[in-house]
């Protein structure tokens, strides 16, 4: 089932602003709150495309990782990766939601929608470029940040509360001198400690294709404004499907959190005392939650033609926290170096001749 | 008036002349040339390196050459012309003598007070080789010329420390060794190294700790321990002794100089310590 919103005033496809925080025309430009948007979807009919899916005349693989939808507005045949839930028709540019895809294990349990419109992500994205100043000055132009793309990708959060308990050594010692004789008392104490680390919000990247770097390096986002997911969240922007299981990154998130709580229980343990020493640790999961939800991501894919490699860059669609990599360049990186080096030389030269 | 004003005039600038001059001959050295050896050019030549030396080292230079040695000895007539003529800015009267004596046919080179510090024994006698054989050539400017300088770049490569341990930093040598070239490089290029490391790795490598560092702020920073329980038994002591020896009293090492020259000339003539040398042309 493929969807496009469209406004009641004017037919033309709604996209959800995030400036507004609501629902905006692309045409007419009538604001829609959450609540009128679900309220019109009951009332008038949505307009359904066809969901088929077409067998390309590719080899196999391809079939594999891609599906063909029909837009609903114009019917061109929309290509995309298996993955992908919410995306621009290439041809009439309307916004459509796969809503096909996103049922039963697939529908994410909340979102957060995107805080930043893409004006606001240029202009981070720009002034953070602009501060680098070790960058080859014909490396950025300003049309490539056009390429600036919004994208939910999907995560695993989890939740848990982690009961431990260690039970150690501990060592006080005191020193102190009575003529030519030095006396060093150690007291020794048997350590227990329980406690409860509360782990909140794990956040874990859930998409294989996703650059795991970037994804995680966007993080923290500000888990409050978690809302219930609805499709209608979607719209103007790009969606991922997840296509890791739980399964797959469960173990690493487990050691993550299990090696949390021990720490914990180290810190307390080692706290009145100057030394001490594990005899025993154990920690035990429980109350553990999974939720599947979406987070928003501005990307930015930029080819450097000259360097012949592509660098990726993303900001955190709700705080604006930037991540990528960047080219140096090394002309002006050995101008600062001498800029430094020369004078700190001829100080040092002084002062050692000096004295 | 007006002619008044310019004599006055005239007064002051002759008087600060002359104050200048005093001044100035007080940092020039002396040149005594009563065996006339030199020529005018010659002279002046002498007198420039004179004035750099005392400069450089803050140490009086006589230079003197002589005809009639009055009955007495190079050494002796050199000493005494050091101590008549009050040379030396210090309280040792630091500074050095340079005598080429025709009477005695003798060359005689002494370092005074601070001096000894400087030029010893093995330097004092190069001076004197090397002034013997530019005046056993009949070169007696060349001789001079080359006391003086000698002296100078003595004084800069510092104190001579194999014979004189002990004595302050200001007396060590104001060159720089190639050592502390070295380490003045390896210093420089450290600190100059460092904020570009941080700006590669800002740009390029960063992104795995700051993707490991997100990702555990994030759940962290929402995350809370709470202690339930907690027990602590004391299960002993046990008590360690060391005995520390009494440090041993403070070693009465002398300051200043320590012996170990032999054969040297260092004595002492009213209140002025010289180590005089001479050779015989």
């Amino acid at each position: 089932m493929v969807i496009t919103y469209k406004c009641p005033n004017c037919g033309g496809g709604l996209q959800f602003d995030p400036k507004e925080q609501k629902y905006k025309c692309e045409f007419c430009f009538s604001l829609f709150s959450q609540e009128e948007l679900e309220a019109l979807e009951k009332e008038q009919e949505v307009e359904k495309g066809t969901g088929k899916e077409e067998e390309p005349s590719q080899s196999e693989e391809a079939m594999e990782e891609q599906s063909l939808y029909e837009c609903p507005s114009c019917g061109a045949k929309i290509v995309t990766d298996e993955t992908t839930v919410a995306t621009f028709c290439y041809y009439c540019h309307n916004p459509v939601v796969f809503a096909g895809k996103l049922h039963g294990e697939f529908r994410p349990d909340e979102v957060i929608p995107f805080g930043l419109d893409r004006k606001e992500a240029e202009r981070i994205f720009l002034e953070w470029i602009q501060k680098k100043r070790f960058i080859p000055s014909d490396f950025f132009s300003k049309k490539q940040i056009e390429k600036l793309s919004g994208i939910y990708f999907p995560y695993w959060l989890y939740n848990c509360e982690v009961e431990g308990s260690v039970q150690a050594l501990g060592f006080r010692t005191r020193v102190w001198r009575s003529g030519d004789i030095q006396y060093t008392e150690t007291k020794r104490y048997e350590v227990d400690r329980e406690g409860v680390t509360k782990i909140r919000n794990v956040a874990k990247n859930a998409l294989k294709k996703a650059d795991h770097d970037l994804v995680e390096g966007v993080l923290p986002y500000q888990m409050e404004a978690r809302k219930a997911f609805s499709n209608t969240y979607l719209t103007g922007f790009a969606a991922e499907n997840r296509d890791m299981d739980r399964a797959e990154i469960q173990s690493e998130i487990y050691m993550e959190v299990e090696n949390f709580a021990k720490e914990n229980l180290r810190a307390e343990a080692q706290q009145s005392y100057e030394r001490i020493q594990i005899v025993n640790q154990s920690v035990n999961r429980k109350d553990e939650s999974w939720k599947y939800v979406l987070l928003p991501v501005w990307l930015l894919t930029y080819q450097d033609k000259k360097r012949d490699r592509v660098y990726y860059f993303a900001l955190n669609g709700q705080t604006g926290r930037m991540c990528g990599e960047l080219p140096v360049d090394y002309k002006k990186l050995s101008l600062l170096f001498a800029s430094i080096f020369v004078p700190l030389l001829i100080l040092f030269l002084i002062g050692g001749y000096l004295l | 008036m007006r002619t008044q004003k310019r004599i006055f005039l005239l007064l002051c600038f002759f008087v600060l002349c002359w104050t200048g001059s005093v001044f100035a001959a007080e940092e020039q050295g002396h040149l005594y040339d009563y065996a006339d050896l030199f020529t005018q050019a010659e002279e002046e030549e002498l007198e420039a390196a004179l004035q750099q030396e005392v400069k450089s080292s803050g140490m009086d230079f006589v230079v003197l050459t002589i005809e009639d040695a009055e009955g007495k000895s190079a050494e002796q007539y050199g000493e005494d012309f050091y101590i008549d003529g009050n040379f030396g800015f210090d309280e040792e009267y630091s500074g050095a003598l340079f005598l080429i004596d025709m009477d005695n046919r003798e060359i005689f080179y002494t370092p005074v007070g601070k001096m000894n510090y400087y030029v010893t024994d093995s330097r004092r006698d190069a001076i004197l080789d090397s002034a013997f054989s530019y005046v056993a050539d009949g070169a007696y400017a060349q001789a001079a010329l080359f006391a003086v300088q000698s002296t100078e770049k003595y004084v800069r490569s510092g104190a001579d420390t194999s014979v004189y341990s002990g004595l302050d930093a200001s007396y060590v040598g104001k060159r720089l060794t190639g050592t502390e070239i070295g380490i003045a490089v390896l210093a420089a290029a450290g600190i100059a190294f460092l904020p570009c490391l941080g700006i590669v790795g800002s740009y390029t490598k960063k992104r795995n700790k700051q993707s490991t560092a997100g990702f555990r702020n994030s759940y962290r920073s929402q995350s809370a321990f709470l202690l339930s329980d907690q027990r602590d038994v004391y299960q002993g002591k046990n008590v360690t002794t060391i005995r520390i020896p009494k440090a041993p009293p403070p070693s009465s090492s002398g300051h200043g100089h320590s012996g170990g020259y032999s054969g040297s000339n260092v004595h002492s003539s009213s209140g002025r310590t010289f180590n005089g040398g001479s050779r015989k042309f």
